[in-house]
């Protein structure tokens, strides 16, 4: 007897988990970013760690580990990646709908990061 | 040849520590060094968020006195300065053709950039693409035979180098227009056609276009042909009679007055055949009552 496991069934398994994953990525944002974990405070957190769940899990993004590094990106270079200069490749990579999660976010912290070595892009405003 | 590597962030030369002649090994230990200069990076981005090339910028004191272009993403990179401000621009008139023909800016152009140990400043700055509108005269029957005309585009906030042009096969492009203006554009007929051809009264056509980069934008003339008879009424022996022509249509009537010797034009008929269905003398001409 062939057991069919249908999307919207891995879509509802993968929802449930999400809730599991919200304390391990909320402990490593404070643990490897304490500052922007300070500066979001606890309930920006945990709304940083949700949008990067249901984000990462939309594009196949679904082991606690891959999602860290998406986490990462995010804190580093915006929700959008909008500070990384290879934003769009980027956000074609991530939404390949067949390459796996490990890979897409391998590549795409890989490419971004080595662009900033490490450092921290901080937006200049203009003073008002 | 040893190729020299350097650290990227400080930019240090990096020496191998091992007991052996180098530097053909890179230590497999990741040091941190303690970072003491930055870097800058400068977007260049147009109205539709998207990375423009080959804008030329400046940051004085990055050690790159002849400046920097942006690349194909829009980027260009200062790195390993020391922290302190640097004041940064980006120069339109120096850029690549497609930047200098294809965008203005109605933003700053120059900022005081602060550069942090350790950090990537990003300075971003804005670009507006010119915009292409394309006027079109058409006729409203749909058929191909056009009148000349002229086209005017004209704009309180933008003086165009180019308002008025002809139109060649009924259309004319008016590039390099600001998508940050509004505009007023006026459709002109020939004068040899205007007693053929009346333009269909529309005036959204003609005030306060806006245009966009992605275009397309098209204003559309609608124009329809004039439908006339020339009148004369010729008194054979000293042309002073005069009258008025009652002209008959399929389902309309009406008049042509003061019609005398030199030709009367009468326009506003519809498509097809006028019956003449009489002719009224005026009253100093009553003593002629025959027609010919």
């Amino acid at each position: 007897m062939a057991l069919i496991i249908r999307d919207e069934q891995v879509r509802s398994l993968l929802t449930g988990r999400a809730s599991t994953l919200e304390a391990p990525l909320l402990k490593k944002l404070a643990l490897d970013c304490p500052e922007d974990h300070l500066r979001l405070g606890d309930g920006g957190a945990l709304t940083l760690v949700r949008e990067t769940i249901r984000s990462g899990i939309r594009r196949g993004i679904h082991l606690e580990a891959d999602l860290g590094v998406l986490l990462r990106l995010y804190v580093e270079l915006g929700p959008g990646l909008e500070l990384a200069a290879e934003r769009d490749w980027a956000n074609k990579v991530l939404d390949h709908p067949k390459l796996p999660g490990t890979l897409k976010v391998t590549l795409v912290s890989r490419r971004l990061f080595a662009r900033t070595q490490g450092r921290r892009i901080v937006l200049h405003r203009d003073e008002v | 040849m040893p190729i020299q590597l350097v650290c990227p962030l400080c930019g240090d030369e990096l020496k191998c520590e091992k007991a052996h002649e180098g530097p053909y090994d890179v230590p497999p230990e990741i040091v941190k060094c303690a970072p003491t200069k930055g870097g800058l990076h400068v977007v260049v981005r147009d109205n539709h968020q998207k990375g423009v090339p080959g804008v030329k910028v400046y940051s004085d004191g990055s050690g790159k006195g002849n400046g920097d272009s942006t690349d194909d993403l829009g980027f260009a990179y200062f790195e390993q300065l020391p922290a302190k401000d640097y004041p940064t621009r980006i120069v339109l008139d120096e850029s690549a053709k497609d930047v200098r023909e294809g965008y203005y800016t109605e933003t700053r152009v120059s900022v005081s950039a602060e550069v942090k140990a350790g950090q990537i400043t990003m300075v971003e700055f804005a670009l507006i693409k010119y915009a292409t509108m394309l006027v079109i005269l058409e006729r409203k029957d749909k058929k191909s035979d056009l009148p000349g005309a002229t086209f005017e585009v004209t704009s309180d906030k933008h003086k165009l180098a180019e308002p008025s042009k002809p139109a060649q096969d009924g259309k004319a492009p008016f590039e390099k227009l600001k998508p940050t203006a509004l505009y007023t554009v006026k459709c002109k007929l020939d004068e040899k056609d205007e007693k053929n051809f009346q333009l269909v009264e529309n005036k959204d056509v003609e005030a306060d276009q806006k245009v966009t980069s992605a275009g397309p934008n098209e204003v559309v003339f609608l124009v329809e042909p004039r439908f006339w008879v020339d009148l004369v009424l010729q008194d054979l022996e000293d042309d002073k009679v005069k009258g008025t022509f009652r002209l008959k249509q399929p389902g309309t009537r009406v008049e042509a007055a003061d019609v005398g010797r030199d030709v009367k034009h009468r326009p506003g008929l519809e498509s097809g055949t006028v019956e003449i269905e009489g002719v009224q003398l005026t009253t100093e001409s009553r003593e002629f009552v025959e027609l010919t």
